[in-house]
This record gives structure tokens, C-alpha cells and sequence, in this order.
């Protein structure tokens, strides 16, 4: 089987200090171990298979977070390598490349291209992104007149609008109005299914349930275990213990 | 079909040498995307001013007009087309102190998106200053009244002013992309710039001319002088519009030409290789 993300002894930290000389240091001497940081991701090895849907579960601070982020290359591993075939798109916070002053076309346009998209691309997904937002003619408004749940509803219409070859979902389900929900939540599905390969994170363990392959199971920075999804959230549970 | 893509690191450590041409590679790849940020800080400063793009026009116009005043009383009226050399000197100077800062904060000004998707971070040092070169280009159409007033006409020297300015964005750009990084790492760097540019004002040939200073200056301050890269940058956009012609000795002229070019390689290379370990700092 062949994989689509290898991550072989993945180490992370975080500097913990504020000034320039141990920004410094810490820049030219990561391997030095060091009282002031903070250690993200320990000992991580991780394969994900080709064509399968891995999901992420673990405690508020654990680092699935930050482990989505060293698979889309925001973080770059201070140990260990990581390793992606084809394209990696992250779905997470879905409105932060938006500027309130321009229109929501304008809007598609800047975030489609902070993704990664090209123009033609971007004028391709238009007629999709207007029909799935439901923003009708408020499109060509300032996006400062929007509500939040427009906002929302914007943002995961361009960010669904991908199809990378691997992507990365970051709790993004919980915006808009409950039939928004339930729609954004079938589109996400619906792309899960479509994309070759995905990597959720998510506390609905549900939701995880109905479409993963496989759990990892994250706890302060490192792979507790991995496997099928109802031994997983057996163990989750254990962890209180 | 699926091995297609080779597996690959997505954010792979780049050799210091190469960090240039990857720097310029990205320009020309993600061009889309450098116009769209440049339409949104444009867009963002402006759209909701109701004389917009005005202001681009005015804030020079009337700052000169204030220096103009308060210098004449101090020095004199020094020379005839004075109030021209004020007002060419504090747009260019602009241009360079707000595109220096603009990139010096680039990353850690960048902190919502940086952490949400990944895209290379050279755009955000790249697209302020193209920003800013595009205000300051407009503002520079407040010198045709002065021009008009003085009856100054432009010539052949024109050139002059394009150097001028690609010079100024060249040394910003450069200077701040070896700064940026550390200011990540503590805000310290962005707060002692804004001092060094409010000094840099007064020691540049914003308010005082090039001229000025080699009539009063001693023979061996004047080599000291010509250390600070932006004298000619500032003198050429003046002899650009005023007609008249300039001319430096070769070697304060490749050394102007020199900083900008090594500062703007060593940025980059600077950059490329920090901002990974600088975006864990935000």
C-alpha cells in the first residue's frame, strides 16, 4: 500500500522565551535541548495510507492541531521528517485571509489565491461558491455589511471549493445556523469522498465514527495509539484515568 | 495514476545561497496573488475615507506645505525651487520609512493567516511595498502644482526618477526582509526602526539638499554623509523633476547600488532561512 504522508520521529517546540537573543539561539541551535521551550510534538510516526479518511482525536491541547499544521508545512519539524504526496490543503478558521473592505467577490478572489488557486480556477468556482454560500446579491458588497453567519458560510464555500489530492480538516463544522450545519457538514463529507486523502480533527466522535478509517489518539504532544476507530475512543476515554 | 506525486516535504529547509532565487522564483509564480493582497491593504486604507484615494494626493501636499513654511522661516528661503526639493524629499522618504516598516512587520502583523494556511511568506514582505510604491507613485502627481507654480519643467534627466525609487523600494525591501524574522522573535527591532527612520529623516537629504550639504559640509564629513544609502536616491527623484542635471563620484555612486543590491540578496537569503523558526515565535 503506498502512503500518502510519511512522518518518521517528528519533534516540535515552541520557543517559550520573548527576546531576540534566545529568538536567535533558538534559531541557529535547534537541536540543543533547552529549559525554555515548549514541546509541541514528541516521538511523532505517523503513515497514512493512500485513499483513506485518518482521524485525530485527543484533549484540548494535545497538538492534532499543531499536527495538521506540520503536515501543511506551517510548521516546519525541528526533528524527524514529514513527507506529502501531491498537494495539501488545511481547512481550519475559515475566514481569516477576509478583508472587511472589499466585496465578497473580491473576497473569493484574495482567499482562493492565498490557497494556492489561480485565477481561471477562481473564475471556475464562482457560480458554485455563490449557489453553495447563499449570499445572492450581497456578493458585490463590502464584506463589512455581512452578518458573521455570512462570513461563515462564505468562508467554507471557497475553502470547500478545493479538490487537493490530500486534505486536512481542522474542526471547521460548527458555523452557521443548524441547516447550514447539516449542509456544510454534507459538503465536507462529499469532499471527504471525492479527495483521495483526508486527515480530520475533530471532538464529534460521532461524526468521526461514520467516516474514518482509522483514529490516532494525541495526548501532550505524542501517538498514544492508533487503530480502529471504537478501540481508539475506548482508549481516549481511558485517559482520564 | 496515484504516483503521480512524489512524496516531498512540504516546507523543505533551503539552502542560504538559494534563498534568492527561490525568493524570485515565488514572485513571478504567485503574481495573482501578490495583486490581490496589494488590492486589499490599497482597498483596506482608503475605501472608506470619502476623499479615498484623495489622501494619497494630499498627505504629502500638505506636510510639505508645513516644513516648507517652518524651514523658510529657519533657514531663509535657501533656494528658489526649495519648496519642490521639500515636497519630492518627503514622499520619497516616505516611501522608504513605510515600506521598511511595513516589511519589518510583515510577519509577525501576519500571525492570523500565517497560522491558518500555508503560503509562501514572501508574498506578505513583497506585497506592502508594492503597496506603497503604488501610493507613493500617486502622491508624487502633488509636485505638479508646485512644478507649475515654480515653472519648473522636467527633461532628459526624467530617468532619474524610476532609479530613484526602485532604488528606495530595493534598499526598504532589503533591510526589512533581514529584520522582519527578528522582529518575530521580539517586537524590539520594529520599535527601534520607527526611531531610525524618524532619525533618518533628519539625516537624509529631505529637508536639506545634496547641494547644500557639499557647499557647507567639510571634505571629510561629506564620505560619512554619503554612507547613508538614500542621499542619492533622494537627490536623483529631485534632479528627475527639476530638469537639471547631477553628477556623483563613481564611488558613492556603486557603493548606493551596492547596498541595495546585497541587502536585497542577503534579505532574502535571510528570510527564507529564518521565517520558518520565526513563525513559531508568533
Amino acid at each position: 500500500m503506498t502512503n500518502a504522508i510519511e512522518m518518521s520521529d517528528i519533534g516540535l517546540h515552541f520557543p517559550m522565551g520573548r527576546g531576540l537573543v534566545s529568538g536567535l539561539t533558538n534559531a541557529f541551535r535547534s537541536n540543543e535541548s533547552s529549559k525554555r521551550r515548549f514541546t509541541a510534538l514528541k516521538e511523532i510516526n505517523l503513515e497514512v495510507h493512500q485513499g483513506e479518511v485518518l482521524g485525530v482525536i485527543g484533549r484540548n491541547g494535545s497538538g492534532k492541531s499543531t499536527l495538521l499544521r506540520v503536515i501543511a508545512g506551517i510548521y516546519r519539524p525541528d526533528q524527524g521528517s514529514v513527507k506529502a504526496r501531491g498537494t495539501t490543503s488545511l481547512l481550519a478558521g475559515v475566514n481569516v485571509g477576509f478583508n472587511q473592505n472589499l466585496t465578497g467577490r473580491e473576497n473569493v478572489h484574495l482567499y482562493g489565491s492565498i490557497l494556492g488557486h489561480r485565477k481561471e480556477m477562481i473564475d471556475q468556482m464562482m457560480p458554485d461558491i455563490l449557489e453553495f454560500s447563499e449570499i445572492g446579491e450581497f456578493m458585490d458588497q463590502p464584506l463589512r455589511t455581512y452578518s458573521s453567519g455570512m462570513k461563515a458560510r462564505l468562508g467554507i464555500a471557497i475553502a470547500s471549493a478545493i479538490e487537493p489530492e490530500i486534505l486536512l480538516i481542522d474542526e471547521v463544522l460548527g458555523v452557521g445556523d443548524p441547516q447550514f450545519r447539516e449542509k456544510s457538514k454534507k459538503r465536507i463529507l462529499d469532499l471527504v469522498k471525492s479527495t483521495g486523502t483526508v486527515v480530520i480533527v475533530s471532538h464529534s466522535f460521532g461524526l468521526m465514527k461514520e467516516i474514518c478509517n482509522r483514529l490516532v489518539l494525541v495526548d501532550k504532544g505524542r501517538i498514544i495509539c492508533i487503530g480502529e476507530t471504537s478501540e481508539v475512543i475506548a482508549a481516549y476515554y481511558e485517559l482520564d484515568k | 495514476m496515484k504516483d503521480k506525486f512524489p512524496l516531498e516535504e512540504p516546507n523543505p529547509t533551503v539552502p542560504f545561497l538559494k534563498g534568492p532565487h527561490l525568493f524570485l522564483g515565488t514572485i513571478i509564480s504567485e503574481w495573482y496573488l501578490i495583486q490581490n493582497m496589494v488590492r486589499r491593504d490599497l482597498k483596506g486604507r482608503y475605501s472608506r475615507a470619502s476623499i479615498g484615494f484623495g489622501w494619497i494626493f494630499l498627505e504629502p501636499l500638505l506636510l510639505s506645505a508645513v516644513y516648507y513654511v517652518l524651514f523658510t522661516i529657519i533657514a531663509n528661503r535657501p533656494e528658489p525651487n526649495y519648496a519642490l526639493y521639500v515636497i519630492i524629499g518627503v514622499i520619497v522618504w516616505g516611501h522608504f520609512g513605510k515600506s521598511l516598516q511595513a516589511t519589518i512587520t510583515c510577519l509577525s502583523n501576519g500571525g492570523n493567516l500565517i497560522k491558518q494556511v500555508y503560503f509562501p511568506r514572501e508574498i506578505l514582505a513583497i506585497s506592502p511595498v508594492l503597496s506603497q510604491l503604488w501610493i507613493s507613485v500617486i502622491s508624487l502627481t502633488a509636485v505638479i502644482p508646485v512644478m507649475w507654480y515654480l515653472g519648473v519643467m522636467p527633461s532628459t534627466t526624467i530617468w532619474m526618477l524610476p532609479v530613484a525609487l526602485i532604488l528606495t523600494s530595493m534598499l526598504a525591501l532589503g533591510f526589512g526582509l533581514i529584520f522582519a524574522p527578528l522582529n518575530a522573535f521580539s517586537q524590539d527591532v520594529s520599535h527601534l526602526f520607527r526611531f531610525i527612520i524618524r532619525a533618518g529623516f533628519f539625516l537624509s537629504p529631505v529637508m536639506w539638499t545634496y547641494e547644500m550639504m557639499i557647499a557647507r559640509a567639510p571634505d571629510n564629513w561629506v564620505n560619512i554623509i554619503m554612507l547613508n544609502p538614500m542621499v542619492i536616491p533622494l537627490t536623483y527623484a529631485r534632479h528627475g523633476l527639476d530638469g537639471t542635471p547631477i553628477e556623483f563620484e563613481v564611488t558613492h555612486l556603486l557603493y548606493c547600488v551596492g547596498v541595495a543590491v546585497l541587502s536585497l540578496l542577503i534579505g532574502m537569503a535571510i528570510f527564507k532561512r529564518l521565517e520558518s523558526k520565526a513563525v513559531k515565535h508568533l
